[in-house]
Order: C-alpha cells, then sequence, then structure tokens
C-alpha cells in the first residue's frame, strides 16, 4: 500500500517514450493549475477523488507497444477499502506480477 | 458487424443513435446505408426541445461540455426512458480515455442514469453480474479491451465498409469544414486502410486528443461519463 505501484506504470510509459504527445505536459499544467505536486500516478489515477487523495480507487488499464507485441498495465488498488477493485484488476490477466 | 454475420442476417435488436444534427453528412449516409443493407431497426434519440431553443456550442450558446450534456447524454436518457430500454451495447473502449479505462463490462447506471464508479461491482475472469434494480439500466461494453489498432485490424480482416472521411482528402476538407462542431473526427492523418493500420503501430497522437471537451477543465469528461455520457 501507497508504494508506487501507479507512480512506477507512469513513470515506465514515459520513460518508455510510451505516453501519447502531450499528455506529460497536460497532467503538469493540471497539477500547476491546482497547485499540488505533479503526480506520476496521475496517468492511471484519473478520478477526481483519486487525484485529490492520491490513492487509487478502481482498477485501471493502459497500452503500449513496442516492435514485437502490444502490451497492457492493469494498476489496482492497494487500500483494503477497495479490495473489490483490487480483485476485478487481478482477476483479469492469465499471469500477474507485483 | 452484428448485421453482416453474427445474427444470419437479422439482428434481433434495435440501433440506437443519438443524433446531435451536428454530426458529418457523410456519417449519416453511412448509417442509413447500412440500416437499409443490414435491415436494422433504427431508433432516434434527439433533444428537440434544446436544438429548437438554439441553446447549443455552434451558437454559442452553451459551452462543449454543456453540449455534449443536452444533445448526447439527455437525449440517450429520453430515448431509453422512451423505450424502456435496460441494457444497451456500447462501443467504449478502455484505450480511449482514463475513465473509461476503469469501466466494467456490464456497468451499472443508476434510475438517473448515473455512473458510480467508486462502486461498480467486481468482474472476476468470466462472471459478470448481470441483473440490476428495476428502473436502472445497464451498458453493455463488449469492446472495452480493445485499442484502436485492434479496431482497424478487424475492419480490414472483415471488410467491413468505412466512412470515406476517415480517408486523406475528404477528411482534410471535411474537418476544416467541420471544425467548429461539437463532435469531430480523430486527428491522425490516415490515407489508405493498410497504412492505418501501420500508422497506428507507431503513432504518439492518441484518438480523442482532437476533442476540445475533454481539455475544457480537468474534471469535465469524468463529471459528463459520471453523469451518464457513454
Amino acid at each position: 500500500v501507497d508504494h508506487g505501484k501507479s507512480t512506477f506504470v507512469g513513470r515506465l510509459l514515459h520513460d518508455t517514450g510510451s505516453l501519447p504527445e502531450g499528455k506529460l505536459e497536460q497532467l503538469q499544467a493540471v497539477a500547476e493549475r491546482r497547485g499540488v505536486p505533479f503526480e506520476w500516478a496521475n496517468l492511471m489515477d484519473a478520478l477526481q477523488s483519486e487525484r485529490d487523495q492520491n490513492i487509487t480507487i478502481d482498477t485501471a488499464q493502459i497500452w503500449f507497444q513496442t516492435k514485437k507485441r502490444q502490451y497492457v498495465i492493469i494498476d489496482a488498488p492497494g487500500h483494503k477499502e477497495f479490495l473489490k477493485n483490487m480483485i476485478t484488476g487481478a482477476a483479469t490477466p492469465r499471469r500477474r506480477c507485483c | 458487424v452484428a448485421g453482416a454475420q453474427g445474427f444470419f442476417g437479422h439482428v434481433p435488436f434495435p440501433l440506437v443513435h443519438v443524433d446531435t444534427t451536428y454530426k458529418i453528412p457523410s456519417m449519416i449516409e453511412y448509417r442509413d446505408r447500412l440500416v437499409k443493407e443490414w435491415k436494422l431497426k433504427l431508433v432516434v434519440g434527439k433533444n428537440e426541445a434544446v436544438l429548437k431553443s438554439g441553446v447549443t456550442f455552434p451558437n454559442g450558446r452553451a459551452t462543449r461540455v454543456e453540449c455534449c450534456g443536452t444533445l448526447k447524454k439527455d437525449a440517450l436518457k429520453a430515448v431509453l426512458d422512451k423505450h424502456h430500454y435496460t441494457g444497451v451495447i456500447v462501443g467504449v473502449r478502455r484505450d480511449e480515455e482514463p475513465t473509461r479505462a476503469k469501466e466494467r463490462y456490464f456497468s451499472p447506471r443508476d434510475k438517473n442514469m448515473e455512473w458510480n464508479v467508486e462502486d461498480q461491482p467486481p468482474e472476476l475472469w468470466d462472471q459478470f453480474k448481470t441483473d440490476f434494480e428495476k428502473g436502472t439500466h445497464i451498458r453493455i461494453h463488449p469492446l472495452l479491451h480493445w485499442t484502436e489498432l485492434n479496431i482497424w485490424e478487424y475492419i480490414e480482416r472483415e471488410n467491413i465498409p468505412v466512412i470515406p472521411l476517415y480517408f486523406a482528402n475528404e477528411k482534410a476538407s471535411a474537418i476544416a469544414a467541420w471544425a467548429a462542431r461539437p463532435a469531430l473526427f480523430p486527428s491522425n492523418p490516415t490515407p489508405e486502410r493498410p497504412e492505418i493500420i501501420e500508422e497506428l503501430r507507431h503513432t504518439k497522437t492518441s484518438e480523442r486528443s482532437g476533442r476540445a471537451q475533454d481539455k475544457e477543465s480537468e474534471d469535465a469528461f469524468e463529471k459528463l461519463r459520471r453523469d451518464g455520457y457513454m
């Protein structure tokens, strides 16, 4: 919990050059407008309620591709209040990590 | 697609189109052609009252989001209420937009068509909750896990007719002509079908990036979707 799962996903997409054009700038502008520090996690934590509390509430999925294949990353909440959503995310793939 | 192949030429459910009347003409022609060829039952929903009053974005009398709210969301609610539909199959995908990335395959909407995103039913493996309270409806999202690339690969494989608007020349002029309209097609340059697929393998432009409504405020689109927008 709160160890940076969503942050890792945001950073990974950025460092592999997988973010669509303008996405990073858009997230930075939002943080600036609200006077809060920029969070890599906000790439996946798109809900206002998630951004307000800096937590993941619902599971989400994001795609990126390499020359060989397409990948999907499934982010899931860690807080016990959202166990139901974590299980929904965890039940999606046949194999998983973390 | 369902009409052409899935149901032996007879689609057992109607096609609902929420018509803002600001759509590109070739899209309406395409709709009518498919309705005829695939013998679909077409149900058109329109917010006549707002269209008559002229309080729309193109008239400069409503914001984009307000306009999407009345002409799309409210018109959808009216058509669902009128026909007592309890389920509607929608083609939204997780890769389109971050709140859609949080959708379920069977996504409940309450009596006011509202989406309770913080309390969605669990979906475990292939188990889905499919019965819901009276007066509510479900959004069924069969393409939720498809990507834009998957869509074009499928179109290519099944040879599905598409609107010529997606192709170079007509598209450029159409976009110029309709740039002020509330609904606008994706803005990545897409000349020929195989080239679209090749382009999508490498593009860094996201499909909805041409849509100004998403940019209006941070949570404008989230609010619209919580209120029942597709």
